[in-house]
C-alpha cells in the first residue's frame, strides 16, 4: 500500500558526522629543514609549500612583504620567465604565493606523477629568484594600472577607509596596500626583504594530497636535503593597542549605489571567546539566511547582499557589517543594522534558530575538509599561527555545545552597536 | 586520468537522472539543471529566467522557506542562470540527503507566488544590476557589446536583462507563466553525487520527483544568427581611468568540434604566463596591464572574447596593431607550443576532480550539451586536436570580419600619439 506524500512534512533529519583532522607526520631533512606530511583526498595531485616566519606584520611599509612574493615568483637565475612559465604548463604544475599576516609562503600545486619534474622549478624559485630589474619594472607599471582601476571602486576605498578608522594610519591592521603604497616600492627593498625572510633556517614545507611518501620524502631529500641552514627565525613582534573611535565617514563618489562598512574592534584569534562569536556573528549576518540578509535583502529589497563578519587576526580583531547599497536606502540600512544588533544582545536567539545556525556551521566544517588544497591552507595556518590541528577542532564542540544563554551573553560582551565606525562611500540622498 | 564513473535512468515524467557515487567525504551533492535560459525570454521582456531564479528560493507550494530547512541540516544552496540554461545546486551532509529531494521536489511542482514576494526580488536584482554592471568600472562593456555582436539572435541581451525596465514591468502572470512553460521534470536533469547509492537515490527519486505530472513546453524557434560580413565597432565614454577595448568573434556552439578549436586557441593566446598576448602584449610590448582571450561555451553559435585594457600612454592603434599580429603569430606556433597546453589541460582536469561540486556541475552541463559521458570524453577531444586544425580555425574565427569590437574610453580622453 502507497501512502499519500505528505509535503509538508520535512524528511527525519539525521546526526552529525564530523571529519576529525587527520594525523600529521613530521621528518626532518639531513640537514635538518622539516618536512610536513598530510596525505589527503583521492585524486593523483600534490601540493607542496614551502613556508617562512614574515609576513604583512613583519614589513616596514605596506606592501613590501606581498610585493616580495610577487617578484619572487617571476623567474629564478637559472629560469626566466617564459622559460619557467613554459616548463611548468609543460608538466600541468602551477607555481603560487601567499603573503599573509605571519606567513610567506611559495606553493607548488601539480599531478602526483609530474613532481619529479618540476620540484627542481620549485626549490630555484626559493633559493635563487631572479629579481630582476626587468621584470620588477614591468610587474609595478601593470600592477599600478590594475591598482587604479581597482581603486575607483567604492567597495575597495570602503574596505580600505574602515580599517584605517579602526587601526589607525600607522598600525600594520590600518594600513592596505594601493597604488600609493606600491609607487613608493624599490626593487632593493624587495631583494632586502627576501634576505632577512626566506632562509633556511626559517623554512617548513608542506605536502599534502595523494602520493607516495617514500618517493616525495627522495625527491625533497635530493633539493632541500644538502641546502646549507643559514639566516634565522626572525623573533614574534607585538603590536601597539588601539582606542576604539567609532562615528561616520563619508567619501561622496558618484553612484547609484553606496559602499558600507560598519564595524568595531573586536578580538585575536587566540581568544578562548572567538569561536562562540562565530556563532554569535553567523546569526546575526554570517551566511545566506542571516537576520542582515533577510531584513535587508529579503524583505525590503535594498541590497543584493550584506554581509557580516567576526575576524580574528593574530594580536587583534575586528568585526565588520559590509554591503553595497542603494543610494536612497543608506541611511534606513544602519539604522537596521544597530537595531539587529541590540535585538540579538537583549533578546538573544531562540533555541530553533539556534539549531539551524549551529547545523549550518557543522555542514560547512565538513565541505571545508574536502581538497587536498584546502588541508594544505589549513595546515599552513596551523603552523604559521601556532594552532594546534585540536585548537582549530575546538570549533565544532563549542559550536556544538553552545547554548542560547551563552550566546545571548556573548553578544552582549563583545557588540557594541553605539560604538560603530561607519564608512559610507557613494552618494547617500 | 581516472574515469568518473555514473549511472543514469530517466522517470516516466521525463525527468533524467544521474548518479556518481563518491564516497571519500560524508557529503553529497544535488544538481538541477533546467533547459532554460535568457534566450528563450522575449526581446521586449528580458531578464526573466534570471529574476525567475531568485524567485526559485522564495518557497514552494507546500514548504513555506526554501533556504531554513535546508541549512538546518547542515546544507547550502545557490544557483545560476547563462544563456542557455538555469542551474540550481545544493550540497549537505550525505546523512541528510532526502531532505534535498523533499525540496527541490516540491519547488519543481509549484512555487509558492506571490506579488509581494515578486516585488522585493524586482527590488533584489535591481540592486543586483547596479552592483555587478552598472556601478563598476567597465562593468557594461559586455552589455554593449552582446547587442552589438549579434543582430538577431537572442544571445544579444544578457542574462540580467536588456534593460533594468524589463524587470520592473515584470508582472506575476507573466512569471507564472513562464514557470509553468519551462519548468518541468521533462525539461531538466537531476544529478545526485557523492556518498550516495544508485538503489537508495531511485527510491528517493520515485517517491518525491515519481508523483510530478509531465508538462507542455513552450515551443520554441530562436531566429539563428546569420555569418557577420564586416568588422563593426562601438565607441563609449565612461569614468575610467583607462581606455579598454573588447572584442568579440563569432565561433561555433559547443556541441561542435570546432568549439573545442576555438577554445584551445584561447588557451595559446591566453592561458597563463607562457601564453602568446601575455608574452607579447603585457611583457614584451607593454601595450597593456592585462589581456584575456577565453570562449563562451554557448549552446548556441557562441562567441570568443578578447577583453584587453590599454596602458597609459599607449594609443588605441598601437595596442591593435600588436594584437593583430600575435593573433598570426598563432600560425608560426610549433607541436611543442600545442603539446605544453595539452599539458597543463589535462592537468587541470585532474585538478578539478578534486571538488565534488564542480565533478556534478560538470556531469549536468555535459547532459545539458546532449552528452553526459562529455565529462569523461572532453579531456580526450583536446588531447586530439591537432596543430593544422588549430591554425585553420584561428584564421578564419579571427579575421577582422568576424569580429565586432568595443571601445571603451574615459570620459574627455585623448589619443596617444
Amino acid at each position: 500500500m502507497s501512502q499519500v506524500l505528505d509535503r509538508t512534512q520535512a524528511p527525519q533529519a539525521s546526526s552529525f558526522r564530523h571529519i576529525p583532522l587527520p594525523k600529521v607526520e613530521q621528518i626532518k631533512l639531513s640537514n635538518g629543514i622539516p618536512v610536513y606530511f598530510l596525505p589527503y583526498g583521492t585524486a593523483e595531485v600534490i601540493e607542496i609549500q614551502a613556508i617562512c616566519r614574515g609576513g604583512s606584520n613583519f614589513q616596514a611599509r605596506s606592501g613590501i612583504a606581498k610585493f616580495s612574493m610577487q617578484n619572487m615568483v617571476e623567474a629564478s637565475k637559472h629560469h626566466n620567465s617564459l622559460q619557467l612559465a613554459q616548463e611548468l604548463d609543460a608538466y600541468g604544475s602551477w607555481l603560487g604565493q601567499q603573503a599573509e599576516e605571519e606567513c610567506l609562503a611559495l606553493t607548488l600545486a601539480t599531478i602526483s606523477k609530474n613532481l619529479k619534474h618540476t620540484l627542481h622549478l620549485f626549490r630555484e624559485v626559493l633559493t635563487v629568484p631572479a629579481f630582476s630589474p626587468e621584470e620588477f619594472n614591468t610587474l609595478k607599471a601593470r600592477t599600478l594600472q590594475k591598482m587604479h582601476v581597482a581603486e575607483q571602486k567604492t567597495s575597495n576605498k570602503a574596505s580600505r577607509s574602515f580599517r584605517k578608522q579602526l587601526f589607525g594610519g600607522e598600525h600594520p591592521y590600518g594600513l592596505s596596500f594601493g597604488s600609493a603604497e606600491l609607487e613608493m616600492i624599490e626593487l632593493e627593498e624587495l631583494r632586502a626583504y627576501y634576505q632577512s625572510y626566506i632562509n633556511t633556517a626559517n623554512l617548513k614545507l608542506l605536502v599534502t594530497g595523494k602520493y607516495d611518501q617514500g618517493t616525495c620524502l627522495s625527491l625533497l631529500e635530493k633539493e632541500f636535503g644538502s641546502l646549507k641552514i643559514e639566516g634565522s627565525v626572525p623573533l614574534e613582534i607585538s603590536l601597539p593597542d588601539v582606542s576604539p573611535i567609532g562615528g561616520r565617514y563619508l567619501t561622496e563618489q558618484e553612484g547609484m549605489q553606496s559602499s558600507l562598512r560598519l564595524g568595531h574592534l573586536g578580538m585575536a584569534r587566540s581568544n578562548p571567546d572567538y569561536y562562540g562569536m562565530q556563532v554569535v556573528n553567523t546569526i546575526l549576518g554570517g551566511y545566506f539566511g542571516s537576520r542582515l540578509m533577510h531584513n535587508i535583502r529579503e524583505e525590503k529589497g535594498y541590497t543584493y547582499g550584506i554581509y557580516s563578519g567576526w575576524l580574528g587576526l593574530k594580536h587583534n580583531g575586528f568585526f565588520v557589517v559590509q554591503a553595497d547599497i542603494g543610494n536612497e536606502y543608506v541611511e534606513a540600512t544602519i539604522e537596521e543594522v544597530k537595531k539587529e544588533m541590540r535585538l540579538l544582545c537583549e533578546h538573544g536567539v531562540e533555541e530553533e534558530e539556534l539549531r539551524l545556525v549551529k547545523n549550518y556551521m557543522l555542514g560547512q566544517g565538513i565541505s571545508q575538509r574536502e581538497t587536498p588544497f584546502q588541508m594544505g591552507d589549513l595546515l599552513r595556518f596551523s603552523l604559521s599561527m601556532g594552532i594546534s590541528f585540536e585548537e582549530i577542532d575546538r570549533k565544532f564542540q563549542v559550536i556544538d555545545g553552545i547554548s542560547a544563554e551563552e550566546v545571548q551573553s556573548l553578544a552582549q560582551k563583545y557588540l557594541k552597536p553605539d560604538m560603530l565606525s561607519e564608512i559610507v562611500v557613494g552618494k547617500p540622498v | 586520468m581516472n574515469k568518473i564513473s555514473y549511472e543514469s535512468f530517466i522517470l516516466d515524467n521525463g525527468l533524467k537522472v544521474i548518479v556518481h557515487e563518491d564516497p571519500s567525504i560524508p557529503f553529497a551533492v544535488m544538481d538541477i539543471l533546467y533547459r532554460v535560459g535568457s534566450k528563450d525570454e522575449q526581446e521586449h521582456r528580458t531578464g526573466f529566467a534570471h529574476l525567475f531564479e531568485h524567485l526559485m528560493f522564495e518557497g514552494s507550494k507546500h514548504i513555506p522557506n526554501y533556504d531554513r530547512p535546508l541549512q538546518r541540516v547542515g546544507g547550502q544552496n545557490n544557483a545560476f542562470t547563462t544563456a542557455d540554461i538555469t542551474n540550481y545546486y545544493l550540497s549537505l551532509p550525505s546523512n541528510q540527503l532526502e531532505t534535498g529531494f523533499w525540496l527541490e521536489s516540491d519547488r519543481m511542482l509549484e512555487l509558492a507566488f506571490s506579488q509581494e514576494k515578486l516585488d522585493i526580488q524586482k527590488s533584489v536584482v535591481i540592486e543586483e544590476y547596479k552592483q555587478r554592471y552598472l556601478n563598476q568600472p567597465y562593468g557594461d562593456a559586455h552589455l554593449k557589446l552582446r547587442a552589438l555582436h549579434y543582430d538577431t539572435h537572442p544571445y544579444k541581451w544578457p542574462t540580467i536583462g536588456k534593460e533594468i525596465s524589463h524587470v520592473e514591468e515584470a508582472t506575476l502572470e507573466e512569471v507564472k507563466d513562464f514557470f509553468f512553460s519551462f519548468y518541468a521534470p521533462n525539461n531538466a536533469s537531476l544529478i545526485v553525487a557523492g556518498d550516495v547509492k544508485l538503489g537508495q537515490v531511485k527510491e528517493l527519486c520515485d517517491k518525491w520527483f515519481g508523483p510530478i505530472e509531465s508538462r507542455e513546453l513552450k515551443k520554441r524557434d530562436l531566429p539563428q544568427e546569420g555569418p557577420q560580413q564586416a568588422a563593426k565597432e562601438l565607441t563609449v565614454h565612461a569614468e575610467v581611468p583607462y581606455a579598454a577595448i573588447y572584442k568579440m568573434f563569432h565561433v561555433p556552439a559547443h556541441t561542435e568540434r570546432g568549439y573545442y578549436v576555438a577554445d584551445i586557441i584561447t588557451d595559446l593566446l591566453s592561458n597563463g604566463k607562457s601564453a602568446l598576448l601575455f608574452q607579447s602584449l603585457v611583457k614584451d610590448k607593454k601595450v597593456s596591464p592585462q589581456v584575456n582571450a577565453y570562449s563562451w561555451g554557448l549552446h548556441h553559435p557562441g562567441v570568443v572574447s578578447i577583453d584587453g585594457r590599454v596602458a597609459e600612454g599607449v594609443s588605441l592603434k598601437t595596442y591593435e596593431d600588436a594584437l593583430s599580429e600575435s593573433l598570426e603569430k598563432i600560425q608560426e606556433l610549433t607541436e611543442e607550443d600545442l603539446n605544453r597546453i595539452k599539458g597543463k589541460l589535462e592537468a587541470s582536469f585532474v585538478m578539478q576532480q578534486t571538488r565534488l561540486l564542480t565533478k556534478t556541475m560538470t556531469l549536468a552541463i555535459s547532459d545539458s550539451l546532449g552528452d553526459v559521458d562529455l565529462i569523461n570524453t572532453t579531456p580526450d577531444i583536446y588531447q586530439g586536436i591537432q596543430l593544422d586544425e588549430v591554425k585553420a580555425a584561428a584564421a578564419t574565427y579571427l579575421a577582422p570580419e568576424n569580429c565586432s569590437t568595443l571601445y571603451y574610453l574615459p570620459e574627455n580622453y585623448v589619443a596617444s600619439a
